[in-house]
């Protein structure tokens, strides 16, 4: 391996491309990439070992704006691509940027599996209710009953939660913060980064061009941080044994979604394995040596095995 | 090659799940250890259990790959297979059934498919039968076929009593090893080999191995020897006895596919569940490579969806590990938008097509050819891929080490193109060349310090620089989207037009690079005066049925199918004067792409869409009726 330990400091500059985002002006995804520069350079995160994978949509475009390796992948599908990479190169940082539309609509069916699988990556979901980029129509997080500007008759559906899902579904890192909120962004993202298994930073972010219901000053009227209203607030399970009581109060405060918007870290269990420990189990090398990194043949391009190897009960 | 001294045709029957593959794995084995060839096909309903399944398959002191629609002896677990295959019994051959069935009505087998049932009653009316298992025996008999029939009650009480089992019940458990013993016993097979064949099927334990080998010994006191086969004196070499699901799961791991995803469908699941239930074997220690890492393990996941399926390989491939995907037509639909995907991007995945009758749920677990135009197309936009069929299970163990080479080279999708055909045939197979494979590396850039670099920078005929996340030291970026060479997304009309040129120009440099024996294969005189032309799972009916048919005749085999080997297939068929094209399917969908690429157009198509495959001799008579009759379209009706 030829990577070369860097020493020196990083700074959220280091980790910015020329490409200038193409976001319309003061939308909320300015203040997530923002936020990912931070965290990445607090983190100081290896570029080229710290992979960013997004679906479709204007959240979607943001690994182009960073030096890392970036995968602009399919509308509902960056966490199976992101699956693939992290058990590829489970040393890997991988972490998956989508919004409400991509991960919970298009895409439910991978954001629930992933909790089920505690697979170890980091997912920052853009939630701003609307389809931006088709222009304006409802996502899964707008409420029922509310007209934005571009759909054409009040929103049939209801909502999803999202924290909620991702706790029924498995996380075992569920927050929650708020795209205009850059240091609280931060403190969130790293330490979705740094938990071992599958984490849900859940972003609220307006749409000043098509959410036209939840603006900014109606989010920051509602908005409070758990740990501010009660010191006590610790979502962290240290033992196996506390686990179901944290997870019955990070479900409680999931609830609350109205004239009152909870933020922060409402649950944190390092104690249940990741996939890959479960994988590891039955593939034990794939956590001594990445697989990416392991021979596939032997060095004149023979086969590492035989049939008669492999299959001894085979052979007749 | 030693004289074929034994051919024999074989079928053993029964409800599902009451022990039909154990019955056939015995038997397979236990020819097997007799030193024979073997081959079976298996066909069986989508149902857990009671539908009518069966195995039919051959037997012979050369490797066979092909069945007939005739079988010397029928061996059956129920009385609903002695009906079913009233037919399928050669004159001379032999039936076994169990005497205890003979007064049992059509109808008090519940699970009769009602259509198989009205067919079978209006031929026994006809001939003047009574509906029952013993009218079914009057018929065998009329046929000229030798009916044994041996109460199977009886015969178990008999086993009870020696291992010390009362309980019929419970005893009942063994009369799948009970119904091919019996026909074993009948064709000769030292008692001995059926060692193998219970250790094989049902597991070392002693006292299993015991009791089932009572009543081997039950049935051999019972049966005469009536085939005297003995044991082969061919002296064949060692052999593998592996179905086409486990011939490509293997290769796949030979060729270096260290990540397999799939959805639970038929007939694809059991190649995924093959290398799952073998996840890490030890290597070698004396090999180099043994040193970094003792053992070889592959990554299977089952994935939630072929969505997830199609798009996790390409996350492995994208991060540079060898992957592939496995699935069947209802999946495949589902993978199109993620392998347009890996057109766009670049990414070489192999997607493996196990093909079953459609459309939609259509004949979940029966054969079918009708996805090669669907794999063709699939995917929206033009981008490069590979498509690639494979003829018989030897095939197919040797492409799936090829398609993982491919796929990592070109960095297009490689579908391999298969069938359910060869998902679940069986067979004894010569043991693969090890000095025929070639595992091919693509060389990996790596890099001093952590640098971006232009994965798409490739010149007009080149190819994409291939990049390992945690090894190149490189941060590259990739899209499904329009992008510069960067990977970053751009719609200038020059660069639209620039990189769509790079992408197809690849399916120029695959055409130029992969030898022409890897796309069409010439069987027989080139040169000959017909040519039958057929791909996939028929060739080894085809094969057997030229053989049958002599004369001037060749076997004109496609393999690849994109890019299509056009100057090849019009120098292959250059002097047939008449061309005869052979597929399992409606549309003759393999015709059509031959007239669009080479603007042959067949004499005759030869189809079959009933979700059977062909057999040899359906195939020598369509044949020889197209050399007569000229006909353009012949649909074959074998129900076997």
């Amino acid at each position: 391996m030829s990577s070369v330990k860097v020493t020196m400091r990083r700074t959220p500059a280091d980790y910015k491309t020329g490409s200038m985002p193409d976001w319309c002006p003061a939308c909320g995804d300015f203040g997530i990439l923002q936020a990912l520069l931070n965290a990445f350079a607090e983190l100081n995160l290896d570029p080229a070992n710290t992979v960013l994978v997004s679906g479709i949509g204007c959240s979607a475009k943001i690994p182009h704006y960073l030096k890392i390796v970036g995968v602009h992948t399919l509308h509902g599908r960056a966490i199976p691509f992101a699956m693939g990479i992290k058990l590829a190169n489970p040393t890997l940082e991988v972490i998956v940027d989508g919004g409400d539309g991509d991960l919970l609509a298009i895409g439910a069916g991978h954001f629930v599996a992933l909790g089920r699988r505690n697979l170890d990556i980091a997912v920052i979901m853009h939630d701003n209710a609307v389809y931006g980029l088709t222009k304006g129509q409802a996502g899964p997080t707008l409420p029922r009953g509310i007209k934005v500007k571009a759909i054409p008759r009040p929103n049939v559906h209801d909502a999803v939660n999202p924290v909620l899902l991702a706790l029924a579904s498995g996380y075992t890192f569920v927050a929650r913060t708020y795209s205009y909120d850059i240091k609280h962004q931060v403190e969130v993202i790293k330490q979705a980064i740094q938990h071992r298994g599958a984490a849900l930073v859940h972003i609220l972010q307006p749409c000043p061009t098509y959410n036209t219901f939840q603006t900014r000053e109606w989010y920051e009227q509602r908005i409070y941080r758990i740990e501010e209203e009660d010191p006590s607030w610790d979502p962290v399970v240290r033992d196996p044994g506390d686990a179901w009581e944290k997870y019955n109060r990070a479900v409680n405060k999931a609830l609350e979604f109205g004239d009152r918007i909870p933020i922060g870290v409402f649950y944190r269990n390092e104690t249940v394995p990741t996939f890959e420990e479960r994988m590891a189990e039955s593939i034990p090398s794939m956590l001594k040596v990445p697989p990416v990194m392991q021979p596939i043949a032997t060095k004149d391009g023979k086969p590492l095995i035989t049939i008669e190897r492999y299959l001894p009960d085979r052979i007749v | 090659m030693p004289q074929r001294r034994v051919d024999l045709y074989w079928l053993v029957g029964g409800p599902q799940g009451r022990g039909v593959e154990t019955a056939a794995m015995v038997f397979l084995r236990s020819v097997a250890a007799a030193g024979y060839y073997a081959y079976g096909r298996r066909e069986y309903w989508s149902n857990i259990a009671g539908r009518h399944s069966y195995f039919l398959g051959r037997i012979s002191d050369v490797p066979v790959w092909s069945v007939k629609s005739k079988v010397q002896i029928l061996m059956s677990i129920d009385g609903q297979t002695v009906i079913e295959h009233v037919r399928d019994v050669a004159p001379g051959g032999l039936v076994i059934y169990n005497k205890d069935e003979e007064n049992r009505q059509f109808e008090s087998y519940t699970m009769f498919s009602k259509k198989t049932m009205a067919r079978l009653t209006k031929h026994f009316k006809e001939e003047g039968v009574e509906t029952t298992v013993r009218g079914a025996v009057e018929l065998y008999r009329r046929n000229g076929v030798r009916a044994l029939g041996v109460s199977y009650n009886e015969l178990l009480r008999k086993v009870g009593e020696r291992i010390g089992i009362r309980d019929l019940i419970t005893l009942g458990r063994f009369v799948s090893t009970l119904s091919v013993a019996l026909g074993l016993a009948a064709l000769g097979i030292p008692r001995d080999a059926l060692r193998a064949g219970v250790e094989f099927s049902l597991g070392k334990r002693p006292n299993i191995v015991q009791q089932n080998m009572e009543v081997v010994n039950v049935a051999y006191e019972t049966v005469e020897n009536v085939f005297n086969l003995g044991a082969s004196n061919a002296n064949r070499d060692k052999a593998v006895l592996w179905n086409g699901n486990e011939a490509v799961a293997v290769g796949k791991i030979m060729g270096g596919i260290r990540f397999v995803s799939f959805y639970p469908i038929t007939p694809a699941a059991d190649e995924a569940l093959f290398i799952e239930s073998r996840p890490s074997v030890e290597l070698d220690p004396s090999l180099e490579e043994a040193k970094l890492v003792d053992r070889l393990g592959v990554i299977t996941i089952q994935a939630e969806d072929e969505l997830a399926a199609v798009n996790a390989a390409s996350g492995a491939a994208i991060a540079g590990l060898r992957a592939s995907t496995t699935t069947s037509g209802p999946g495949f639909s589902l993978m199109a938008e993620g392998i347009s995907f890996m057109g766009m991007a670049e990414v070489g995945v192999v997607v493996t097509l196990w093909m079953r009758g459609g459309p939609s749920t259509g004949l979940p677990t029966r054969t079918s050819q009708a996805d090669l135009r669907f794999a063709l197309h699939t995917g929206h936009g033009e981008f490069p891929r590979i498509v690639l069929a494979s003829g018989d299970v030897e095939e197919a163990f040797y492409d799936a080490i090829k398609t993982a080479n491919w796929a990592e080279r070109y960095q297009v999708p490689v579908i391999h193109l298969l069938d359910k055909n060869l998902a679940s045939s069986y067979m004894v197979m010569p043991l693969p060349r090890y000095d025929d494979i070639r595992i091919e590396a693509t060389p990996v850039e790596v890099h001093s310090e952590p640098i971006l670099v232009p994965r798409y920078d490739y010149p007009l005929g080149g190819l994409p620089r291939r990049i390992v996340f945690g090894v190149s030291n490189a941060y590259i970026h990739l899209a499904g989207n329009e992008h510069d060479e960067y990977g970053d997304v751009d719609e200038d009309a020059e660069l639209a037009r620039t990189m769509q040129e790079k992408r197809l120009k690849k399916l120029e440099l695959i055409d130029r690079e992969i030898p022409d024996e890897e796309k069409v294969r010439v069987y027989g005189d080139q040169g000959s005066d017909v040519a039958v032309v057929s791909w996939g799972s028929t060739k080894r009916a085809v094969l057997d049925a030229l053989d049958e048919l002599g004369g001037n005749m060749m076997f004109v085999q496609l393999r690849m199918f994109q890019p299509f080997p056009t100057a090849p297939v019009r120098e292959a068929l250059r002097k047939a004067r008449r061309v005869i094209f052979v597929e399992n399917n409606y549309m003759a969908q393999g015709a059509s792409v031959l007239r669009e690429k080479t603007g042959i157009e067949p004499d005759t198509v030869i189809v079959k869409y009933n979700g059977r495959p062909f057999t040899v001799d359906e195939l020598v008579q369509l044949i020889d009726s197209a050399m007569r009759t000229g006909e353009r379209r012949i649909v074959a009706y074998g129900e076997l």
